[in-house]
């Protein structure tokens, strides 16, 4: 049965999309609306229906055939950011130039998606993961889901801009816009240049092939930032790193030089002097760093909590600041646990945003890795924040370790079931660990 | 998509035209129209438009409620359809004064507290269009008018959408071909349609005969009254002293031909006198009356009277006539319909005089029935005792049946009933009844009706249901009919034995509709007002409650304004900006205004220099904190004035033509 609902909606939606590409709203209104009149209005002697049929029929007709007179003729030229954020609306610029001899006006410029429609593997996929979320009937239908997946295949939300009307010869810029659905790599196949009949209801298209991606980043929300699990330590990063944050390594004094310091602070002036090899010692550096820990040990990738635990990291990392402090993002995938790191002169918080924005879960594997991992590095950190998908034993484990290691550490718990959590976390004596309900209305990272 | 304010205005007009509610197809014209002159605007949050949708959901069920007391349920559907414009009109308002583009629809109803349904957002005012438009067709004015208003409302909409790619006078030429092609085609649309209809009557027209008495023919229809002897559907009521009327007479018929017995006398329009109808001349003595309740099909239909019925009255009567066997047509009457008959055996109608017709027997019947007849050796017998004998005919053998049966190898079923099977329902024995007395010389005719036998008590009436309709023959005897039921007696008993099985409650039911009717038919009462009022309660508690709360949000706006007083500054420079955005590149985030005209002065010649000290000039205007002095300011308007005089003329390909010309001359 499944199967059946399936194949229905997918013929649906490639009806639809073909129909989507033909027809402008308004051409899809008037469509149903003469059908409608058409159906009712049998009876002529009952209802006038029927002259509002015959008209709009008429207008449909007309329409129709005269739409194949109206081909575009304009050249665009799109530059796509390399990225965007998931949910924000993105703006960038198209020339468009009119390469005719006559004035062109009306035409329409479209982004062309990945036109795929989920398998039906996908399909089993979603109707499991949503199951419980829905009713009894909308779990056997199926359709809500179905709606949800086609969303996120296309990951795009594409809308039809007016280019400016064109002198011949003349070449104008645009601002276009678009809205990325979720995060990864998305696919544009093309563009569609099409311009509309006299009655502005049906479309003359013409796609032009023009493959690029983009890398959505995950969705970002406000933070609130509080102190940060850190103290300024010791590094030794020298001045190069330094950069005038922390104390600035001024000279202090002379002293005999030691194995293992550095031969180029050897002041050769005096070593000359004295007979003795003689060292200039500089004032000593702090900067703090601190770790990020992303749990995606889920089995359920896709899901609104493994979403939301990425936007929550990427809300932190963008909100940090990288000039005085050093991110280190743990991160596991396929291969174990990533380190990634971006301040003080290393790279900037993006990448790390596009290592998330690539992320996927790794239910296969244990949380103990990730606590490997981090207890490996924790020398080198003055704080962690936790970002976890669930509060099980693995990873109060961490927490404790982190406690008996005295590690400043935050812990957010990202979830769906806020009152269940709750419960857990004072079970476990968490009182200051933070929650981020997934189903808020208004969602704020909570760092205090 | 666009849909201008006044195009709504303008269908809602055209509406109140057609559906001839006039004034207020003018009241909400100008409720819509009057968004199109005011400046202010609502704010409303998405559950103040769930509630609008609520409100909006009460009013179209109180509607549909009154419309359904007060209208004739034939018509409840178009009338629902046609006041749907005013049903739906606060959800447009919604839209229209709050200046959205799109609206959430969404309800609270069935819903938890703070939970609700909501669509994604959709943009109202083109459905309402649409609406308009149905609800105007829906009235059926035939009016002449309709074609052209509809196709003007049609041109205004697809002209503010129409594709640019091609100019108005396109636009208008194909729009022409469009009309023309329109009135064509609702032309042939009505002529084929009148086609079809002439066509199919004469198809359905056996098919309707069948399921109304008809006074002018009866069909047997191996079922007709078969399948109604299923039903325990209470269809009379007869109250009287406690003495049952046994029979009521509804139908007569003379002529017998293949299956349909017919009559052909004809209707006769009765006086009212003394607020009731005389049928026949009075007796001397008033002996009985009963009084009957009836619900009468289409509001007209035939009399069911008992036997020496000489008067009738009642209130919701309006119309008799009468044929000369003193069968009673309502022409006119109430849906329920409550009259006093009153009757004595000894009234009959004078005129009532058999004809040629009443001994008539077509070959096809002669030829099965002569036999039969012959044997039962009725030349030298009375009229009584040829009744008798036909009565011992019979009631000898003969078996009643509620299967309806084909004739199979016979010609026809009353051939099978009278050789072969000797069973069968109350049609057959009637008219077989009558036929055999013709044969026998004895003039005969073929009545219908119904029996009065079963009392109910939880009304204390006699009840008349669906399956007491029956069948009979009459026979003239010295001088009057009298009837002659051969049907055997048991049929009562074996009719009841197959009723439904829940009857009793079918009958409370139907008990609680009928005092209902009588209520509403009775008092006459108009229940408009009376809802009319609840639903403006309803909807002014629920307005009051949107608007509470919006009272509430502008109060703490308002209360947040105050606090932080933001002074407007009105800079000569904004001018200048403004002009400057017309040249076609747009300015990116982010990007500083600066910046914006460098890039627009490698296209356009538009004095940079002058900009940029006009725009340090305005900025202190507006963020330095002691402002620009007068002779600045004045400074700015200056060159403000000076750039617009200069550039504010020009369109952006003049400025590039002038930005061209001043390039030096390339080989």
């Amino acid at each position: 049965m499944r199967y059946r609902f399936y194949t229905l909606y997918r013929v649906v939606a490639g009806l639809k999309q073909r129909l989507h590409a033909r027809t402008t709203p308004l051409g899809r209104l008037l469509v149903l609306f003469t059908v409608l009149m058409m159906v009712f209005g049998l009876n002529t002697r009952q209802t006038m229906m029927y002259q509002l049929a015959t008209i709009c029929f008429g207008v449909m007709i007309v329409a129709f055939f005269m739409s194949f007179f109206s081909t575009p003729k304009v050249r665009v030229r799109r530059i796509l950011p390399k990225t965007c954020t998931t949910g924000e609306k993105i703006a960038y610029v198209l020339e468009a130039e009119n390469n005719c001899p006559q004035a062109v006006a009306g035409v329409f410029f479209r982004e062309q998606g990945g036109s795929g429609l989920p398998t039906y593997q996908q399909y089993l996929v979603c109707l499991k993961e949503e199951g419980s979320k829905r009713n009894v009937v909308d779990s056997k239908l199926g359709y809500y889901q179905w709606r949800d997946l086609l969303r996120k295949i296309v990951g795009v939300k594409l809308e039809s801009h007016q280019l400016p009307d064109l002198l011949p010869g003349e070449k104008k810029a645009v601002e276009i816009s678009l809205v990325p659905l979720r995060r990864g790599y998305l696919s544009l196949t093309g563009y569609v240049l099409f311009s509309l009949d006299p009655f502005g209801l049906f479309k003359k298209s013409f796609f032009v092939s023009a493959p690029s991606k983009m890398l959505a980043l995950p969705q970002r929300y406000p933070v609130v930032s509080g102190q940060p699990p850190k103290s300024r330590k010791y590094h030794q990063g020298g001045l190069t790193a330094a950069a005038g944050s922390g104390d600035i390594g001024e000279f202090v004094s002379l002293r005999e030089y030691f194995s293992g310091d550095p031969v180029k602070h050897i002041d050769w002036k005096a070593t000359a002097r004295t007979g003795e090899t003689i060292i200039r010692q500089f004032e000593d550096e702090y900067f703090s760093r601190y770790g990020v820990v992303v749990d995606t040990y889920t089995t359920q990738p896709g899901g609104a909590v493994f979403e939301d635990v990425l936007s929550v990291a990427a809300s932190i990392i963008i909100d940090q600041d990288i000039t005085t402090n050093l991110v280190d993002m743990f991160l596991a995938s396929q291969s174990g646990v990533v380190s990634l790191s971006c301040g003080r002169g290393n790279t900037d918080q993006y990448s790390l945003l596009e290592a998330l924005a690539c992320a996927d879960a790794c239910g296969a594997f244990s949380f103990q890795t990730m606590t490997k991992t981090l207890m490996a590095n924790l020398p080198l950190l003055s704080g962690v924040i936790l970002i976890l998908l669930d509060v099980d034993e693995q990873r109060l484990d961490l927490v404790r370790l982190l406690a008996q290691e005295k590690k400043s550490c935050k812990v957010i718990v990202v979830t769906a079931d806020e009152q269940l959590t709750r419960k857990k976390l004072h079970r476990h004596m968490l009182h200051e660990a933070k929650i981020f309900p997934v189903d808020a209305a208004i969602k704020i990272v909570d760092l205090q | 998509m666009s849909t201008p304010t006044l195009l709504l205005a303008a269908a809602v007009l055209f509406w109140g035209l057609e559906s001839k509610h006039v004034l207020i197809g003018v009241l909400l014209a100008a409720i819509i129209g009057a968004e199109h002159f005011m400046g202010r605007r609502w704010k409303l949050e998405q559950d103040d438009f769930i509630r609008v949708s609520d409100l909006t959901s009460i009013i179209f069920l109180a509607a549909a409620a009154i419309i359904l007391l007060n209208v004739d349920k034939v018509y409840f559907l178009k009338t629902v359809i046609v006041w749907q414009p005013a049903v739906l009109l606060p959800l447009l308002l919604a839209q229209i004064y709050t200046g959205q583009s799109e609206i959430v629809i969404g309800t609270r109803f069935g819903f938890r507290r703070k939970q609700a349904y909501a669509h994604e957002p959709l943009d109202f005012k083109i459905y309402y269009l649409g609406v308009c438009l149905v609800a105007a067709a829906m009235a059926n004015s035939r009016s002449l008018l309709f074609f052209p208003f509809a196709s003007g409302l049609l041109f205004w909409l697809l002209f503010v959408n129409r594709g640019r790619r091609f100019s108005r006078f396109v636009f208008s030429l194909a729009f022409i071909v469009v009309l023309l092609g329109g009135f064509l085609g609702f032309k042939v649309a009505e002529t084929a349609h009148q086609y079809v209809r002439e066509k199919t009557r004469h198809l359905m027209r056996a098919y309707y005969a069948g399921k109304y008495t008809d006074p002018f023919q009866s069909h047997l229809s191996y079922g007709n009254i078969g399948q109604l002897k299923f039903s325990g559907k209470i269809i009379l009521r007869v109250t009287n002293n406690g003495i049952s009327p046994g029979l009521l007479r509804q139908a007569s018929y003379a002529t017998y031909h293949k299956d349909t017995w017919h009559s052909k006398k004809q209707f006769e329009y009765l006086l009212v006198r003394d607020l009731g109808w005389d049928l026949q001349p009075q007796p001397h003595k008033p002996d009985k009356q009963a009084t009957i309740e009836y619900y009468l099909p289409k509001e007209q239909g035939l009399l069911p009277q008992p036997y020496g019925s000489y008067r009738v009255t009642g209130t919701t009567l309006y119309e008799l006539s009468q044929k000369k066997d003193g069968i009673v047509r309502i022409v006119d009457g109430a849906p329920l319909i409550r009259y006093t008959i009153f009757f004595s055996p000894d009234v009959f109608p004078p005129v009532d005089i058999p004809s040629y017709r009443n001994l008539a027997v077509q070959q096809d019947e002669k030829r099965y029935l002569a036999p039969i007849v012959d044997g039962l050796q009725l030349d030298h017998l009375t009229v009584e005792e040829k009744i008798q004998q036909v009565r011992q005919f019979f009631g000898d053998g003969f078996t009643y049946s509620l299967r309806s049966v084909a004739p199979g190898q016979y010609a026809s079923a009353l051939e099978r009933f009278l050789l072969s099977d000797r069973s069968g329902y109350c049609e057959l024995f009637a008219t077989a009844t009558a036929l055999m007395l013709r044969q026998a010389g004895v003039p005969s005719r073929y009545v219908t009706g119904y029996v009065v036998s079963e009392k109910s008590t939880l009304e204390n009436k006699y009840v008349v249901r669906d399956r007491h309709s029956h069948a009979w023959a009459e026979a003239f005897v010295h001088g009057r009919w009298v009837v002659v039921d051969t049907t055997p007696a048991n049929w009562l008993a074996l009719e009841k034995e197959n009723g439904a099985r829940f009857e009793k409650a079918q009958d409370l039911f139907s008990y609680f509709k009928l005092k209902y009717d009588h209520f509403r038919i009775g008092t006459e009462q108009n229940y408009t007002i009376v809802l009319t009022v609840v639903v403006v309660i309803l909807t002014l508690i629920l307005i009051f409650r949107i608007y509470r709360r919006m009272n509430a949000q502008t109060r703490r706006v308002e209360a947040q304004v105050e606090r932080q007083k933001v002074t407007v500054v009105d800079s000569p420079f904004y001018r200048v900006m403004e002009k400057v955005s017309e040249y076609g590149i747009p300015r990116k985030q982010n990007e500083s205004f600066l910046s914006w005209v460098a890039k627009i002065e490698q296209q356009h010649h538009i004095d940079i220099v002058a900009l940029t000290q006009m725009f340090h000039l305005h900025q202190r205007l507006r963020f330095d904190p002691e402002g620009l002095k007068n002779d600045e300011q004045k400074h700015l308007s200056q060159l403000t004035a000076k750039w617009l005089a200069t550039y504010g003329a020009m369109t952006p390909a003049d400025s590039a033509f002038e930005q061209n010309s001043a390039l030096p001359a390339t080989d």
